[in-house]
């Protein structure tokens, strides 16, 4: 076999029959890849955020257990401060005020529809 | 020889522009051949999908760095050989009895002489050829005399890809004479 006769047949020889899915799954994880809801810049700031706050948790909760009492503390604080701000019988009022509203909004004043008997 | 309506670097440019069919197009037209290269090399079908389509990939990320002028055929086959490679690298890292300059069992003496037509018999005469040979005539067959384009996608001196070409055809010659030997007179 001369060097011409092995290039002809190696120029003539066809090319591997790639799989039928082949081409398919191309596309599907390139042109047809579904796009990311977030840009990197959102998706990087929210992790960020996300990694400092389970930090922190963990930092508050098991590293600093002083922490976590002080934490408690300024809410329970926070709490009185504002039990502490009105007498009691000013509560009371609150109170009855903010039932009679939501019982007025549920009645309704409109004349009821007449039924056609009564006609 | 058929010259295509667009070319591949309008295609390109407008894939970077954003247009997907203009990609769809550059793989419609390149699938064949980049996976034929990726099985020449890696003699596994599954294997041979996934670093065609890891290729792909690859290159789609990278649109946007490829140089206007440059060949896209170039281009991604020597994507496509470096993800051969890097998967080469791994199967002999995990296997210590698999060598890279393998040669596929079934593509002894004996298949060969099974193979009935000549184009199956220079197939299984290319599958039997150390790796460095297979790879080089592989993309001989893909790119034709084009010895630098060859020479940039295995990333190697111009002259060993002549001298790599002139071994491997010679061990072709050689097995197909020996099949053909083996045959006798018809």
């Amino acid at each position: 076999m001369t060097d011409n006769e092995l290039e002809r047949a190696l120029f003539a020889l066809p090319l591997e029959e790639p799989p039928a899915d082949l081409r398919r799954r191309i596309l599907g994880a390139t042109v047809y890849r579904p796009r990311l809801m977030f840009r990197a810049a959102e998706v990087w700031a929210l992790g960020t955020v996300l990694a400092i706050m389970v930090w922190l948790s963990w930092y508050v909760m098991s590293g600093a257990p002083a922490l976590a009492g002080k934490f408690g503390f300024i809410v329970t604080s926070v709490v009185a401060v504002i039990g502490a701000a009105f007498p009691t019988h000013a509560w009371l009022w609150l109170a009855l005020g903010v039932s009679s509203t939501i019982w007025i909004s549920q009645v309704s004043l409109m004349p009821a529809r007449r039924r056609i008997s009564d006609n | 020889m058929e010259v295509p309506a667009v070319t591949d670097d309008a295609l390109i440019a407008a894939a970077v522009a954003g247009n997907g069919e203009a990609f769809g197009t550059l793989v419609e037209r390149y699938d064949r051949a980049v996976y034929h290269l990726a099985y020449r090399t890696l003699h596994d079908v599954e294997e041979a999908k996934d670093a065609t389509q890891e290729a792909f990939m690859k290159a789609y990320r990278a649109l946007h760095t490829f140089r206007p002028g440059a060949k896209f055929s170039t281009w991604i086959f020597t994507i496509v050989y470096h993800a051969c490679c890097d998967r080469l690298a791994r199967r002999k890292r995990w296997s210590d009895t698999e060598l890279p300059d393998r040669a596929d069992p079934a593509a002894g003496p004996e298949a060969l002489a099974e193979a009935s037509d000549d184009a199956r018999r220079l197939r299984a005469a290319i599958e039997a050829l150390p790796e460095k040979y297979r790879t080089v005539i592989t993309l001989f067959h893909l790119q034709g005399k084009q010895y630098e384009e060859i020479a940039t996608v295995l990333d190697l001196p111009m002259g060993t890809v002549k001298t790599h070409l002139f071994r491997a055809k010679e061990l072709l010659r050689k097995a197909l004479g020996d099949t053909i030997a083996e045959r006798g007179p018809q």
